[in-house]
Parts: structure tokens; C-alpha cells; sequence
């Protein structure tokens, strides 16, 4: 059998629904945030085989810029979430209960 | 102005680039990294003279912005685009960051020691929304929107040392990302089943070819991204806690900035690659929005008691009364989202303004603060009462004429029951826009220490005035405002 | 045997790459999670050299598993975060996730089935070099936003972990009551 388009678009369809899953399901921020980055992995991954298929680098100069941002996004986000590590001591999506009406 | 415009840019050829000189943000770019760098080397006094000289930049560039001449021709080259709608976004931009820099001012001048990034970076965003809606191609875009929001997140959290600051930062870091997550996959579809990131070559693919489930797909997910960035219904769930938690001139910065932002892309998007399908299918998901944003931010504001948290939900319905010009898809339908854009900051900026003067004084940001505030400074009271009834819609105010334009425009588009559900959710919003109202004229202070005057510093009472008059002359002047705003943007 | 090969290849990597994926989101403890995810853009960047993009793959290896991994290590390490006691993903959840996941995976699944088979053109040579050309004429404007999305990045993460300033640190003691987390806040916030 041989490998089409499709077979790659179904392989990154589906790491970015489990990354998906993950975000949902996951209570460890940093969990969370790792599979942020999973569903980031699966768009990339789409837009390098898209490009090859349309014999077009755009796809894959779009990769470039998307591991830039999603490499600036961890570092802003996990210095959020030291600081607030550091003020109350939790990376649990459950104690972020501050903030209600 | 012709809505649809890849036309105009095909002729053009061979792309080009625009000057850097005479692009407004390479300016705003400048300045930002000139402050960062006075502020390392003015170890000692730069916290107090920086704010000062961020205020008297954005003063400029607001002037530049508003009053410079634009050229008749518009430029469209490779990634950007100088035309009547990125100009009157620019001015908006600069507009809204120089209110806001002038509120953080107000909030912030003794803990800004040490710290003075927080009135530098609204630069950067600033500069970053110019980008966005001069954007030419998915790719600057996206580029462009992520140095918005990664922007945001560092302001969101910028109280370091409390925890609703921070707790708001977090949840707007996972659902931003999220929502970056979806477009940038959308992205991904549309350009491998189009071939380009182009707007103008994927609107003239998208309109002479028959629309495949993947690209459909595609646009769906973009439109999922940006629905997150202006805060609409079915992806607002960030919008009520991160609105409450950050500090409250970032609040107004996001509600009105963050927003319009969102709304910038909307309009690029409409213009041109997704112009062919509007009318018949995107315009269909625009309404379903709308409902719910209308819905939702109605039903979930009625139940607040935190002011910043109340226009969260306020600015969820006002992002569904904003869809509706866009449903429309014409001059007038746009021309009604730009009069409500500016009447919609002018009111959100004068009540967040006043939340963040009054939060001190008060002693929080509930409503039950807010009671007997008549007696206390009078005007302060009525120029609250003026921004909630023009986020209300009453007559006297900008807000209704807004509200008239966009429910017009929507009518004239034949979705009828759209206005009609339209204005049943205005005439719900008018119950908690009122209600802090009545706290502020009729109820009597709780306890017997609130009755002490409020004072205000007068360079803030000097900003708080001016948004008064501008909502109050939107109302009474309307004809004029809506001819600036066609003068900048058509 | 030519035909053979690199679909044994694919479905490895594909394999691989969901298994690691799915161990990111099952196990209990962030140690292995970040481990796993070390996995997944491993083999990301062996899919996507296998794809012909051989430059990104080698940047994706670089950046994501070198840099960006080594990065969320440290600050689990940092943290010092525990395996997490008691069920680290509730029943709600499970469903909710579950039905999300699958739900976007079979639209996916769905539009991409209804297209035609579509066959990937051969591999283009130097990718590198066409990449940059690219990148730096046509993508200019876009490649110097990035240089200062990374400028803000920097600032933004000096200006959240610098020093705490005097006036902070006495707002900290009058908020330190508010911070009411499950592991109470004895230790005091130095970090």
C-alpha cells in the first residue's frame, strides 16, 4: 500500500485529538500545557506534508514560524506558571478557583 | 469602497514591499525598544520618567495616526496591505492604547518601581495589532497575532504577587494557546487544499472552485480561532475570569483592544479569501454566534456582582451585537461595526476607568462598593451613568445610534429574527446596566465610613472627562462621527 | 520491495507517535509525561524527514526535543511535582476529553476520506536552500515580527520572574491569607 496524503493528515488528526483529549482531561497544568504543544506538533507535521504535496514551501516556512511562536509561548508560559507556583504552591488546574462571581 | 479585493490585488503583480519608514509600526517598534533600553540605563530614574514618556509617545502617534494624510492610493504588497480598513484600525489601536497607558499611569505610579515593562509593552501589542490588520497573508497573521497575545499574557499576569492576576494569566495562556492550536490547524487545511497563504489567491481559489469538506473544514477551525480571540459565545468561557482577574486597565485593554483585533481579522478575512462563501455559509455561523454571544453574555451578566467580571459577560454580547454587522457583509453593515467599535470602547473605557480609579477608594471592584457613590463625587456617578446607558443603548448616548445602525443593517440583510432576538437581549441588558446605577444614586452606603468624598487625581479626571464628551457627542452627533470614521476607512 | 519499505516506515513512525502521545496524557507522573512528549517530537521529526522535509525535521529535533523539552524538564524538576496521588483524571473529564478527541478525529477523518487518494510529488531537493530564499523575501516582514515576538518573550519572562520589588513584597505578606491552595502555603513563597 502506498503512503498518500491522507494517510499523514489522518496521523496528524489524530495526535492533535489526543493532544485535545489531553488538554480536556488533564488536571497538572504543565500536563496541559505539554499537550498544548502536542496539538501545535500535529499542525506543524500537517503543514510540512501539505507543502510537499503542493510542491509549495510556504507550508513549510509556516513551520518555521510555528516552532518559533509555540517556542516564545512555553517560555512566557512557563514563567507564568512558576510565579504562580512560587505565590501559592499549586500547578492544579482544580485550585484555580479564585476567580468566581 | 468595494468589499472584495483581489482584484485590485492581482494587478499588482509582482509583490512588493512597503518602505519600513512608512509603515506606522516599525515607529511604534522603535519607540518600544528605545524604552526598554532607557530603561536599563536609567537605572535610578527611569521608572518615573518612562511612564511619562510611554504617555507622550502614544500622544504623538495618536496625533500621527489620526491627523497625517492618507495617501488615496492604497498599497497592497507581499504580507501587507495600507488601505482605508488597516487605517482606521491603526488609529483605533493607538487610540485605545494611549487610554489605556493613561489609566495604567493613574493605577500604577509607586508599584512601577523596578518595573517599568508594563507601560512598554503596550507598545508592542499596539504594534502587533497594527500588523494584524495590514496582514495580507495567513502567515503574517498569524505571526502577527500570536505577538498580541503572547503580549497579553505577560499583561494579564503582571500582578505577579496576587493571585487573581496570575490565575487570569494562566487560564488565558491555556485557552490562547488552544485557540492558536485550532487556527493554526485550519490554516494548515486551507493552505494544503488551496496551494497558498495568500488571502488574495485562496479568496480566487475559493471562488471559482467548488468547496471541498477539507477546506470547509479549514475555514472552520480559523473561524473557531478568532471567534476565541474576540470572546463569542460558544469559546467565551475564558472571557469572565480572565476580564476579572487581570489588572483593570488591562481589562479595558483587552475588552476593547483584544477585541478589535479580532474583529480586524474578521473583516480581512471577509474582504477577501473567505468572500465567496460569505453570504451563503460562513454568514449562517456568524448568526449562530451571535445568538449565543447575545444569550450568554446577557443571562451570565445578570447574575454578577464584580463590576469587572459583569462587563466580561457585557462584552460577550456586545462581540454578538458586532457579529451582526458582519453578517450583513456590505459598506453599511461595516460601516455600523466601525460605529459601534468606537462607541463600544469610548463607553467600556470610561466604566473600567472608572472601576480602576474608584477600586482604591471603594475598597473593590463588587457593586455593593459602588452604593451611595452619588453622594460621595457626583460626577464620578454621572459619568457612570452616562457609559452604562450607552452600553445600554439608550437614546441620549452613542450606544443606542450604534445599536440602530447594526440592527438596520442586519434587517436590511433579511435576518429578521436575528434583530428581533436582538433586541430582546438589549432590552435584558438594560436590568444589570442599571442596576449598579441605582446602587450608585439610590442605595445608601452600608456602613458609616462611606461617606467620605472621593477625589481623583485630576490628570485621570482630565481622561475620564474626555470619554465622557466622546460618548456623549457620539450620541448627539452621530452624523459626524460616521463621517470621520468614512473618511478613515473607505 | 521499493513500494514496501517506506510504508513499513510510515506506520512505524505513525506508531510510535500516537503511542507516546497517548503515554503524555496517561501517565500519572509529569516526569514521564515530559519524557514521552520527548518521544513524540522525536518522532515527529523522523515523520517529517520521511515526509522530505528534511531541514524542519532536523529543527524540530533540535528546537523542540533539545531546547523546548529540556525546558518543561527543568521546571518539573524545579517544581520538584510529585506523581499525583489519587485519580489524576476524573470520570467527567475522561468523557468529556474522550468524546471531544474522537469527535475531532473522525471530522478529520471524514473530510479527508471524502477526497480523492491524493499523491505526494517526489521529494524536493535542498529544501533548505529554497526554505530560506523564501523565508527571507518574500516572508521578511513576517520573519522580523518573530524577532520581536522573541524580544517581548524575554522581556515578559524577566519582568514575571525578576525579583520581587520591596512594594510587592509587602502587597505578598497582605495577600499570602488569600492563597488558600490543598497544599496550604506553610513553606512560605521562596522559590
Amino acid at each position: 500500500m502506498l503512503i498518500t496524503l491522507q494517510h499523514y493528515l489522518v496521523v496528524s488528526g489524530l495526535l492533535f485529538s489526543v493532544g485535545l483529549a489531553g488538554v480536556i482531561m488533564r488536571r497538572n497544568l504543565i500536563v496541559v500545557y505539554m499537550c498544548l504543544e502536542m496539538m501545535l506538533a500535529a499542525a506543524a507535521l500537517a503543514l510540512a506534508v501539505f507543502s510537499r504535496y503542493n510542491q509549495n514551501m510556504d507550508g513549510q516556512v509556516l513551520v518555521f514560524f510555528v516552532i518559533t511562536v509555540a517556542a516564545a509561548e512555553v517560555a512566557v508560559g512557563l514563567a507564568i506558571i512558576v510565579s504562580l507556583f512560587r505565590l501559592c504552591r499549586t500547578v492544579q488546574t482544580k485550585d484555580l478557583t479564585h476567580l468566581k462571581f | 469602497m468595494n468589499l472584495f479585493m483581489p482584484i485590485a490585488l492581482l494587478q499588482h503583480g509582482a509583490m512588493q514591499q512597503l518602505p519600513w519608514w512608512k509603515m506606522p509600526e516599525c515607529w511604534w517598534l522603535t519607540m518600544g525598544v528605545l524604552l526598554l533600553l532607557a530603561d536599563i540605563f536609567g537605572k535610578n530614574i527611569s521608572h518615573r520618567i518612562i511612564p511619562r514618556i510611554s504617555l507622550w509617545g502614544l500622544c504623538v502617534a495618536w496625533i500621527v495616526a489620526v491627523f497625517a494624510p492618507r495617501g488615496a492610493e492604497s498599497f497592497f504588497g507581499a504580507g501587507y496591505i495600507y488601505d482605508g480598513t488597516a487605517y482606521f484600525f491603526k488609529a483605533f489601536f493607538v487610540s485605545a492604547t494611549l487610554a489605556v497607558v493613561w489609566m495604567m499611569l493613574a493605577d500604577e505610579q509607586e508599584r512601577s518601581e523596578g518595573r517599568s515593562e508594563y507601560f512598554i509593552l503596550p507598545w508592542f501589542a499596539m504594534s502587533g495589532m497594527g500588523f494584524l490588520s495590514s496582514a495580507n497573508d495567513f502567515l503574517t497573521m498569524f505571526v502577527s497575532l500570536e505577538l498580541v497575545t503572547i503580549t497579553f499574557y505577560i499583561l494579564v499576569s503582571y500582578h505577579r504577587v496576587r493571585r487573581d492576576s496570575l490565575e487570569a494569566g494562566a487560564k488565558y495562556l491555556v485557552l490562547g494557546a488552544l485557540s492558536t492550536g485550532f487556527m493554526v490547524y485550519g490554516i494548515a487545511f486551507v493552505f494544503g487544499l488551496t496551494g497558498t497563504l495568500d488571502f488574495g489567491k485562496v479568496s480566487i481559489f475559493i471562488a471559482t472552485h467548488d468547496i471541498q469538506s477539507g477546506v470547509a473544514f479549514g475555514i472552520l477551525l480559523i473561524l473557531v480561532g478568532v471567534a476565541f480571540k474576540v470572546g463569542a459565545a460558544p469559546f467565551h468561557w475564558w472571557v469572565p475570569d480572565v476580564y476579572q482577574g487581570a489588572p483593570t486597565p488591562i481589562t479595558a485593554y483587552l475588552s476593547v483592544a483584544s477585541k478589535a483585533a479580532g474583529f480586524a481579522i474578521l473583516i480581512r478575512l471577509l474582504m477577501s479569501p473567505f468572500y465567496a462563501i460569505w453570504t451563503q455559509d460562513v454568514a449562517g455561523l456568524m448568526v449562530l454566534a451571535a445568538v449565543a454571544s447575545i444569550l450568554i453574555g446577557n443571562l451570565g451578566a445578570l447574575a454578577q456582582r464584580d463590576v469587572k467580571r459583569l462587563m466580561g459577560y457585557s462584552s460577550v454580547s456586545h462581540a454578538g451585537f458586532l457579529l451582526m454587522g458582519l453578517v450583513a457583509a456590505t459598506d453599511f453593515g461595516l460601516k455600523a461595526l466601525y460605529f459601534y467599535l468606537v462607541v463600544y470602547a469610548l463607553a467600556t473605557l470610561l466604566v473600567l476607568g472608572l472601576v480602576c480609579v474608584l477600586a482604591r477608594s471603594l475598597g473593590g471592584t463588587e457593586m455593593r462598593h459602588f452604593s451611595g457613590l452619588a453622594k460621595r463625587n457626583p460626577y464620578l456617578a454621572w459619568m457612570m451613568l452616562i457609559g452604562m446607558v450607552s452600553l445600554a443603548g439608550l437614546p441620549p448616548t452613542g450606544g443606542f445610534f450604534a445599536k440602530w445602525q447594526i440592527f438596520a443593517a442586519a434587517w436590511e440583510a433579511g435576518r429578521h429574527h436575528l434583530v428581533l432576538f436582538a433586541i430582546f437581549g438589549a432590552v435584558v441588558s438594560l436590568y444589570y446596566y442599571l442596576a449598579i446605577v441605582r446602587k450608585m444614586f439610590f442605595a445608601s452606603a452600608d456602613d458609616e465610613k462611606e461617606t467620605v468624598p472621593v477625589r481623583v487625581d485630576p490628570v485621570y479626571f482630565a481622561l475620564l472627562s474626555l470619554l465622557t464628551v466622546g460618548t456623549v457627542v457620539t450620541g448627539l452627533a452621530p452624523s459626524l462621527v460616521i463621517k470621520c470614521i468614512q473618511k478613515l476607512a473607505f | 520491495m521499493i513500494f514496501w519499505m517506506p510504508s513499513m516506515v510510515f506506520w512505524f513512525l505513525a506508531f510510535l507517535l500516537l503511542g507516546f502521545a497517548v503515554g503524555v496524557v496517561a501517565f500519572r507522573n509529569p516526569v514521564s509525561s515530559a519524557l514521552s512528549l520527548v518521544g513524540v517530537m522525536l518522532a515527529l521529526a523522523a515523520m517529517m524527514i520521511h515526509a522530505g522535509a528534511f531541514f524542519l525535521g532536523a529543527v524540530q529535533a533540535l528546537v523542540y526535543a533539545g531546547a523546548v523539552m529540556t525546558l518543561f524538564i527543568f521546571i518539573v524538576m524545579l517544581l520538584n511535582l510529585k506523581e499525583e496521588t489519587g485519580a489524576h483524571i476524573g470520570w467527567a473529564a475522561l468523557v468529556g476529553g474522550v468524546s471531544a478527541a474522537s469527535a475531532f478525529a473522525w471530522i478529520v477523518y471524514k473530510s479527508v476520506s471524502l477526497m480523492p487518494p491524493l499523491w505526494l510529488a517526489r521529494v524536493v531537493r535542498g529544501d533548505a536552500q529554497a526554505l530560506g530564499k523564501r523565508l527571507f523575501t518574500h516572508y521578511q516582514l513576517p520573519f522580523e515580527i518573530t524577532a520581536i515576538l522573541l524580544l517581548v518573550a524575554i522581556v515578559g519572562v524577566v519582568m514575571l520572574s525578576s525579583r520581587l520589588t520591596i512594594h510587592e513584597e509587602n502587597e505578598r505578606k497582605m495577600e499570602a491569607g488569600g492563597c488558600s491552595s490543598a497544599n496550604g502555603n506553610k513553606e512560605g513563597g521562596t522559590c
